[in-house]
């Protein structure tokens, strides 16, 4: 590049990026959404984690206090040994009738009822977490009882070691780390929103690409009148769109971490190359679906809303095991959505500090990018007006 | 009706645009439904997800594998990091197992074994699955010690594991949720994008200074300017509530009674008129179309989230939720809940409907007159 090109490109880029600046409605909305959304998320889901994890609390249950339950002595012992501080596995109601503890399960005072009439038995009003817990200690009864039975009949000699035996509790598993960094699981959401503002900033090449279509635009028929080669007007504006989307993003990212005290962990260094990353592919991507797509301005406006939209719902924005899914059913779809590449390396640095997936996420990021400029350039080239 | 027939043909104008908002909403709120949506009619024990890394190949690690799976799910794992910090991240397993090498033979040769786990942290599934493997082990060794010989204590430990207590399901009214309530449970986020994206245009367009200035120099009044702004607006809204309504029960009618269907269509009915007002009001507040997307996604995003569309309302805290009642999304999901909760409505349930139904509608109403307001103070600055 000449100096005089150099100077003309310095020229068109800051005028470029003092127009975008003008807009400051589009700045306060690209701004402000993923601020706003990044806050909503921080007071619903950030501390939400907890019981998503299924923590494990007493399920309330009531049982039947017949003359077999009071007959059934190693049950009574067995609920008591359960319900008691240390194992706090359940909370027992004990009722005097049938209808009185379905009557508790109906209006969901507790989880299950017991009956231990001639046999015990279980009844539940839904199938969840609580009511398999329930189901599994009661089975575990059964089963140690059978046991007993069994050793009574065909092993007498060992009946008086059994307990002894059952009651060991040899633990045969060794709780191992898996080397990732212990984030709240919520924070998958924040990556995703992210993405989605980054492509969402692509509104400012989207406006930067009309206005260098003569045929749909004035300000574009203004801008290229002018002998200014084409490549080097798109590559200011390429550059003004790109800076504002960064600064947008580092107030975004301050905000988030400083402010509100999001732990996205990763290095600062790591943070910016992702968000440059995501950036250049949000660029590109407005640049792609201005010039390539054919149609009305409003109309590429909505496909350009509607595309951003839908690449953060394949990330996982507004279902949280959406990337898990398409990771099991079309994996080749994570590995091309720019919105699930912003985010998985966000995740794959900060979380598990894995380099190899982070740099290939970036680098299918900046491909993307590569493309999507290069097709609006070649769509937008020797384009030439008689009269505009 | 001049100003309504001008409002139906700047709608058609922008009718591609529209059916392209349409058209991904619409899709977005299919795989929202199908997604999400579980039905179970008998009791069936919630699975936990486990995966099993086998160095040892012996019969001891076939056996682990055939007894878990029993009641949990086998997931299949490859054995490096990526993979597994993946599957657990995600919760698509709650614990790895990994089985050491010579496992079998040391276990057989009275050695102290041990399996080592990777677990997701604070989970109940991950934990019940360990105290099953542990006790399953505990009752090989059991067995042994009875007499039996290694394979037949492994038979005999999974026919122990077999015995069951009998489970049956009480019909208390309620019921597990079905993909018909899953497809209305995202109705608040597509309406409201919906009529935004849609509407707006057309209200913004009609809001330009000049075209304002002009309209006001004519004879026909605010007022009913106004009123035709918002029957046109109704109609559009209307469109879409029975396009989406219709969808819903065309695919997933046969799930709920038709006195439910008629409960589940009054409360989208609501929804819609909420949509609306909030619609008209950004459109007389913000300008650029632009700047109404970006309202529309932080509204229909933030509301979702908070109204317990996107995340269920029992995974927020007491007091988000109390907040979530200034949201009028948190109403129709409350509604929506209580539908899906039950196939008989009780008192107390008819109550709860009632009340939402009436919290939707007031909010319609106080945005609406918001809007009103806002119209009435560009008037008067365009004069």
């Amino acid at each position: 590049m000449h100096k005089e090109e150099k100077n003309l490109f310095f020229h068109l880029y800051k005028y470029r990026l003092k127009q975008l600046l003008k807009d400051r409605s589009v700045i306060f909305w690209t701004a402000m959404f993923p601020i706003i959304l990044g806050t909503f998320f921080y007071v619903a889901l950030y501390h939400a984690s907890d019981s998503q994890d299924n923590s494990f609390k007493a399920v309330p249950v009531a049982v039947y206090d017949s003359g077999s339950y009071k007959n059934e002595k190693e049950f009574q012992a067995f609920l008591k040994e359960v319900t008691s501080k240390e194992a706090n596995y359940l909370k027992i109601t004990t009722v005097s009738g049938k209808s009185q503890g379905e009557n508790l399960l109906k209006k969901g005072k507790v989880e299950g009822f017991i009956t231990a009439d001639s046999k015990i038995s279980l009844q539940v009003t839904s199938s969840d977490f609580n009511t398999s817990i329930l189901k599994n200690i009661l089975d575990h009864y059964l089963q140690t009882e059978n046991m007993y039975e069994d050793a009574a009949m065909n092993h007498p000699q060992i009946l008086a070691d059994l307990s002894g035996l059952l009651a060991q509790n040899q633990n045969y598993t060794k709780n191992v780390s898996f080397g990732g960094k212990s984030l709240n699981n919520m924070i998958g959401y924040f990556y995703s929103l992210l993405a989605m503002s980054m492509l969402y900033g692509s509104i400012f090449s989207f406006i930067n690409a009309l206005q260098i279509q003569p045929g749909t635009n004035e300000i574009a028929a203004r801008r290229l009148i002018t002998p200014t080669h084409k490549m080097l007007i798109v590559l200011s504006d390429f550059c003004s769109a790109l800076t504002l989307q960064m600064g947008i993003y580092l107030v975004v990212m301050l905000y988030l971490t400083k402010i509100l005290g999001v732990d996205f962990g990763g290095t600062p260094l790591t943070l910016f190359v992702a968000g440059l990353a995501g950036n250049m592919a949000g660029s590109g991507w407005g640049y792609f679906v201005a010039i390539v797509i054919k149609g009305s301005e409003k109309m590429k406006m909505a496909l350009n809303m509607m595309l951003t939209l839908f690449s953060s719902f394949l990330s996982g924005l507004m279902v949280g095991n959406m990337k898990p899914l398409l990771m099991t059913y079309a994996p080749w779809v994570n590995k091309i959505n720019p919105a699930t590449l912003i985010s998985d390396a966000f995740y794959y640095i900060c979380i598990y500090g894995n380099k190899a997936e982070y740099v290939r996420c970036i680098a299918t990021l900046f491909s993307i990018s590569a493309f999507f400029c290069i097709a609006a350039y070649f769509s937008l080239r020797r384009k030439t007006y008689a009269s505009i | 009706m001049p100003v309504f027939k001008l409002y139906v043909k700047l709608l058609k104008k922008n009718r591609r645009s529209v059916a392209t908002y349409m058209v991904i909403f619409l899709l977005l709120m299919m795989v929202f439904a199908f997604n999400g949506a579980s039905s179970q009619d008998q009791f069936q024990a919630v699975k936990g997800q486990f995966t099993i890394i086998d160095h040892d190949h012996g019969k001891m690690s076939a056996a682990i594998k055939k007894e878990l799976s029993q009641g949990n799910e086998f997931v299949a794992v490859k054995d490096n990091a990526r993979d597994i910090q993946d599957k657990l991240f995600y919760r698509q397993v709650q614990v790895i197992i990994t089985i050491p090498k010579n496992f079998t033979n040391d276990y057989m040769a009275g050695k102290d074994v041990t399996v080592s786990t990777m677990q997701v942290e604070n989970s109940a599934a991950s934990t019940m699955m360990k105290q099953e493997l542990n006790s399953y082990l505990q009752k090989i060794k059991v067995y042994e010690k009875e007499g039996d010989s290694f394979t037949n204590a492994i038979d005999k430990a999974s026919a122990n594991q077999k015995i069951e207590a009998e489970t049956s399901v009480l019909n208390s009214g309620n019921k597990q949720d079905t993909t018909f309530y899953y497809f209305f449970r995202y109705v608040p986020y597509i309406l409201v994008s919906i009529i935004l994206c849609g509407m707006s245009p057309v209200i913004c367009s009609l809001q330009k200074k000049e075209i304002q200035k002009r309209n006001n120099c004519s004879s026909y009044s605010l007022r009913k300017m106004n009123l035709e702004l918002v029957l046109g607006s109704f109609a559009f809204g209307a469109f879409c509530l029975v396009l989406i309504d219709g969808i819903g029960i065309i695919m997933w009618g046969n799930q709920a009674s038709p006195v439910l269907i008629g409960y589940v269509f009054v409360n989208t009915l609501l929804q819609m008129l909420v949509s609306m007002s909030i619609a008209f009001c950004i459109s007389m507040w913000l300008k650029s179309p632009n700047s109404i997307n970006g309202a529309a996604n932080i509204i229909g995003l933030g509301s979702s989230f908070l109204g317990g569309i996107f995340v269920p309302l029992s995974f927020l805290s007491k007091k988000i939720e109390m907040i979530a009642h200034c949201i009028p999304v948190y109403w129709y999901t409350r509604a929506n809940e209580t539908f899906s909760k039950s196939t008989i409505l009780t008192a107390s349930a008819k109550t709860i409907i009632y009340q939402s139904y009436f919290a939707q509608l007031l909010f319609a109403i106080a945005i609406l007159i918001l809007a009103l307001i806002i119209s009435k103070k560009r008037y008067s600055s365009a004069v």
